[in-house]
């Protein structure tokens, strides 16, 4: 048996009693565990050991029961986004190959009803749970369920199923996550029994897990974070997984009133999160003061050092950043929560893994040199599924190609410096320009596309299209978005589609990215305004103000700064400090605006508006 | 509804356990229904004025827009506090000596801080169900603290049982007694001052002087004694309410002095009296000045009240006054040398405390002629 298989056994034992998931459909680990044996056996009965199942559902109790039975009876579970469109899915559905699908019985209908399924032979739907009258019924009447062709009637016709694990060794692959591709080549990440297992317990000893700890995390399964750093990590832990609903900007204050309601002790997020929580009011600034709460994880993007900085003291909390790829199951570096691996604006240190910089030729770089990252460890990928040619680009003798630049300081700390791989990460989330134009080209009168990704405040980065369009066709921006949505999912879509006559172009006929860009930059009406009033420099002349006015270093100041925070800043100060705004930018402060200045923050967005005004 | 009594002890016991005991999704309302039913029952005037504060809230908040319209919602909202003062000293014809509802200048700033966080945009998305949780919060009814309503919501969408937070309402309630009856009751107001009276002549300096003493620590620890039960209190139901005093009598100036004492009130009149003045006039010294002024008169529409917000005002003016000409420079002269700057420090909490204390005598009396005549007694000439 797999350590892996093991593992989850003897949690599962151990932990009958405790709470596993706070959602829409709250379980025990004993309840859970009930479920994973029934459906164990039913895919032991189904011979689906050693083949792919296909889980696609929106129903969180339901996705976890699949992917732990398809651990324990040792196949392989492939989980996509059951909201990514038609084609898409038909395309991964196909390229898995899969023995059996699980999904969301609108998932199973909209493929069949475009010839998808053909190649599947066990089907199951996902229906609704039907409005629990007592809250022990999550899955409806077994009895009646029973009947039923569906999931509920799966696990109903197999309830009191023993749990036991099938006999397979740390190399099987316990899981498929697809990365990248829409409709041509997709590429999934096969992660072994051995590299998952290796990665829990790492996730489990650095961040302090045990049967006490209540973990939040609203990130999707069919990405590594929320699947592995959410459900996995807290399984194997015994602790709570705390899920009450998905996320999206506007659940956002309820996010964080939901912190202490649930006693959360590890939120896990993403750096567009914590991003948002600047556009809260101050009422949220005690949404972390209790004393369960140990710090946040922010996950899958570039944390900015001041936006890490600025949610740290406004909070007054730990933002632990780490780093890794899918290909990594999900972490390999991290900086914090030990203060000794912990470096503001690096990701760190390897943890349970090593890590080195090379140059061109694979040359391994000193410290203080900028090269690609290299990582190896035991929670290495076993490849790309049936993709030989692409495993052999990036794991070679023992080490994964990130594709990432970074830099090692002399202390061993990492700092990521850019990207080699052709990649955009907006909001956490991996889009790839060749995916993007795949799409776009597939749009009638769409002759060409280029993509990039342009620096954004929110997102990291957002991805920004440029397409060629035939003679004759003349399709707006929002005739192209809604072509694109019937093609891929929502995430790829690109912030902004503009139309240009022809590409820039070099010798060979590959486009000029840069020349691009600045195309895109005059065709859009974006060009950097000279000298005067740009976003950066608003904020730079409001923190040289308020420098002066505290007598302190413009570098000790953030959005969050405010009498409470900062030292100097008396009641008399922060007149002076009204006062020689009101000079600085020569404008007077209405009654309002005065009122509201209670930050940084406050005063940036006040003066922002005076002047768009 | 006298918090050092039997019936209110039984209230919070009786209002704390119904809370607890019924389904998370019913919490919500137990409250603001034994808060009309217990407060109804001792004065049915104060549900109606909860009432009057919670329709014009909603209705601003609902449907007002501009800066005049709310400035006379405000001025509704004051109009029942000013005739209740103002009958306390000349009867009006309709109020006529009726008794005032409990806690109404509590009421009366609560929704005046809601009008204008309403105005300013600045307040949460809610609904009605919230503002009538607001105001109908039990704990704070009848002697504040006078909470803010981001904080209470914040802490409404928060709630769940926590053990630790219980036992710290437990524990603040027990300092609140105990402040209240033993430290205030027994000891400074039967003991310390029956000494005084037993030992040293009426009138005389050394009895003015201590009886000053008395009354000034009397009064805190009464207040603060108040303050403790309500939070504590509010701890019991899940909320941690806004503190009301830090160890106000050991700051070593009166402008630290009144950002310590009865926090929730100074910091009122720095939002919606100091700010709004001085943004109107960029006069900070009457900033000050008037905001001390409707400090004083919020207790009551009397000379001696006005006098005494007077007082404290000019106060931090000549304090900061000071400051910029000669205390800075002190401060700088006593950097490095420990021993001076203890003894400065402990010099200037003396003086604070007593410059604070003279400003009680001032309300002390009735009349503001009497307090002045006391005040003279005990260090003017004989």
């Amino acid at each position: 048996m797999s350590k892996l298989s093991a593992a989850i056994l003897a949690s599962f034992s151990a932990n009958r009693r405790r709470a596993y998931l706070v959602g829409p459909q709250d379980c025990t680990f004993a309840q859970l565990e009930a479920d994973v044996a029934a459906l164990a056996q039913f895919f032991a009965l189904n011979q689906l050991d050693g083949k792919r199942v296909i889980v696609a559902t929106q129903q969180d109790r339901a996705l976890l029961t699949c992917f732990c039975a398809a651990l324990l009876a040792g196949a392989t579970a492939a989980i996509l986004d059951p909201k990514a469109p038609t084609p898409e899915l038909s395309a991964l559905v196909n390229a898995a190959d899969a023995g059996g699908m699980i999904a969301d019985a609108e998932v199973l209908d909209r493929l069949a009803s475009a010839d998808g399924l053909r190649q599947v032979p066990v089907q199951i739907p996902v229906n609704r749970p039907a409005p629990a009258r007592g809250s022990f019924r999550v899955f409806g009447d077994r009895k009646s369920a029973a009947e039923a062709n569906d999931f509920a009637g799966v696990l109903a016709q197999h309830v009191g199923a023993k749990l036991q694990a099938t006999d397979v060794d740390d190399e099987a692959i316990a899981y498929i996550l697809f990365t990248s591709g829409t409709t041509s080549r997709p590429k999934g990440v096969t992660i072994s029994h051995r590299a998952l297992f290796a990665q829990m317990q790492t996730f489990i000893r650095n961040y302090g897990l045990d049967d006490r700890s209540r973990v939040m995390n609203l990130l999707p399964f069919h990405h590594t974070d929320g699947l592995t750093q959410g459900a996995m990590m807290c399984l194997l832990a015994g602790s709570t997984f705390v899920r009450p609903y998905a996320f999206t900007a506007d659940i956002l204050p309820q996010m964080l009133n939901d912190l202490y309601k649930h006693a959360v002790t590890h939120l896990v997020t993403v750096p567009s999160v914590l991003a948002l929580t600047r556009t809260l009011e101050s009422s949220f600034d005690g949404a972390f003061d209790y004393p369960e709460f140990r710090f946040v994880v922010s996950t899958a993007a570039f944390l900015e050092p001041s936006l890490w900085q600025s949610c740290e003291e406004r909070f007054g909390i730990q933002v632990v950043n780490v780093y890794g790829l899918t290909e990594t199951v999900c972490e390999t570096l991290y900086s914090g929560p030990a203060p000794e691996h912990r470096r503001l604006g690096s990701v760190g240190k390897p943890i349970d893994s090593r890590a080195k910089i090379v140059d061109e030729e694979g040359r391994e770089l000193g410290d203080g040199q900028i090269g690609e990252l290299l990582v190896a460890g035991d929670h290495l990928m076993s490849g790309y599924f049936n993709n030989p040619e692409a495993t052999a680009e990036v794991l070679q003798d023992g080490w994964f190609r990130t594709g990432d630049l970074a830099r090692r300081d002399k202390d061993g700390f990492y700092f990521i410096t850019g990207r080699k791989k052709d990649l955009i990460i907006s909001g956490g989330l991996n889009i790839y320009p060749e995916d993007v134009n795949g799409v776009l080209r597939s749009i009638p009168g769409v002759i060409d596309a280029a993509t990039f990704g342009l620096p954004d405040p929110m997102w990291g980065e957002r991805a920004v299209s440029c397409v060629v369009c035939d003679d004759g066709a003349d399709p707006s921006e929002e005739e192209l978005v809604a072509q694109f949505l019937e093609r891929a999912s929502r995430q790829k879509l690109p912030r902004e589609i503009v139309r240009l006559e022809c590409f820039p172009r070099g010798p060979a006929g590959k486009v000029i990215m840069s020349e691009l860009k600045r195309l895109y930059a005059t065709r859009a009406g974006r060009d950097q305004p000279e000298g005067g009033d740009s976003e950066a420099d608003v904020s730079a002349r409001l923190y040289s103000i308020a420098a002066q006015v505290l007598r302190c270093s413009p570098d000790h100041l953030s959005p969050a700064s405010e009498p409470d925070t900062v030292p100097g800043w008396t009641s008399l100060s922060h007149v002076e400090m009204m006062l020689a705004i009101e000079e600085g930018f020569g404008f007077k402060l209405s009654s309002r605006d005065i009122m509201r200045f209670r930050s940084l923050g406050d005063a940036m967005e006040i003066v922002r508006n005076r002047i768009a005004a | 509804m006298d918090f050092l009594s039997i019936a209110w002890l039984a209230s919070i016991a009786g209002v704390t356990a119904l809370y607890w005991i019924v389904p998370a999704r019913v919490r919500p309302f137990v409250l603001p229904v034994a808060t009309a039913a217990l407060v109804g029952w001792a004065s049915p005037l104060t549900v109606a004025a909860l009432t009057f504060s919670v329709v014009l809230c909603w209705a601003s908040y609902k449907h007002l827009e501009s800066g005049w319209a709310i400035a006379a919602t405000c001025a509704v909202q004051l109009l029942p506090l000013v005739a209740w003062r103002l009958d306390a000293q000349v009867p009006l014809p309709v109020i006529a000596g009726s008794l005032i509802p409990l806690g109404l200048a509590y009421i009366t700033l609560r929704s005046v801080h809601y009008l204008i966080e309403a105005y300013k945009r600045d307040l949460p998305a809610h609904r009605l169900a919230d503002v009538i949780g607001y105001f109908f919060f039990l704990p704070t009814i009848v002697a504040g603290p006078i909470h803010r309503f981001p904080a209470w919501l914040a802490d409404q969408r928060r709630l769940r049982w926590n053990p630790e937070l219980f036992s710290e309402g437990l524990e603040r309630i027990l300092y609140g007694y105990v402040k209240i009856a033993f430290l205030a009751n027994v000891l400074i107001e039967t003991r310390f001052t029956g000494w005084i009276h037993a030992n040293l002549a009426d009138g005389s300096r050394g009895n003015l002087y201590l009886l000053m003493i008395a009354k000034g620590l009397n009064g805190y620890f009464q207040f603060a004694g108040y303050s403790d039960v309500a939070i504590g209190f509010a701890r019991l139901l899940g909320f941690k309410i806004i503190e009301n005093f830090d160890a106000p009598l050991i700051k070593p100036n009166v402008q630290r002095f009144w950002s310590a004492w009865h926090i929730s009130l100074t910091s009122w009149c720095r939002d919606y009296v100091y700010t709004p003045v001085f943004s109107l006039t960029r006069a900070r010294a009457l900033g000050i000045v008037a905001s001390m002024a409707v400090l004083g008169l919020w207790h009551e529409f009397t000379p001696r009240y006005l006098a005494w917000g007077l007082y404290n005002g000019v106060g931090i003016v000549a304090w900061h006054r000071w400051r910029r000409v000669a205390g800075e420079r002190l401060e700088d002269w006593l950097d490095g040398k420990p021993l001076l700057t203890s003894a400065w420090y402990v010099l200037a909490i003396l003086m604070t405390v007593h410059f604070i204390f003279l400003g009680f005598v001032l309300v002390q009396h009735p009349s503001l002629t009497e307090s002045v005549r006391t005040i003279g007694a005990m260090i003017g000439p004989r």
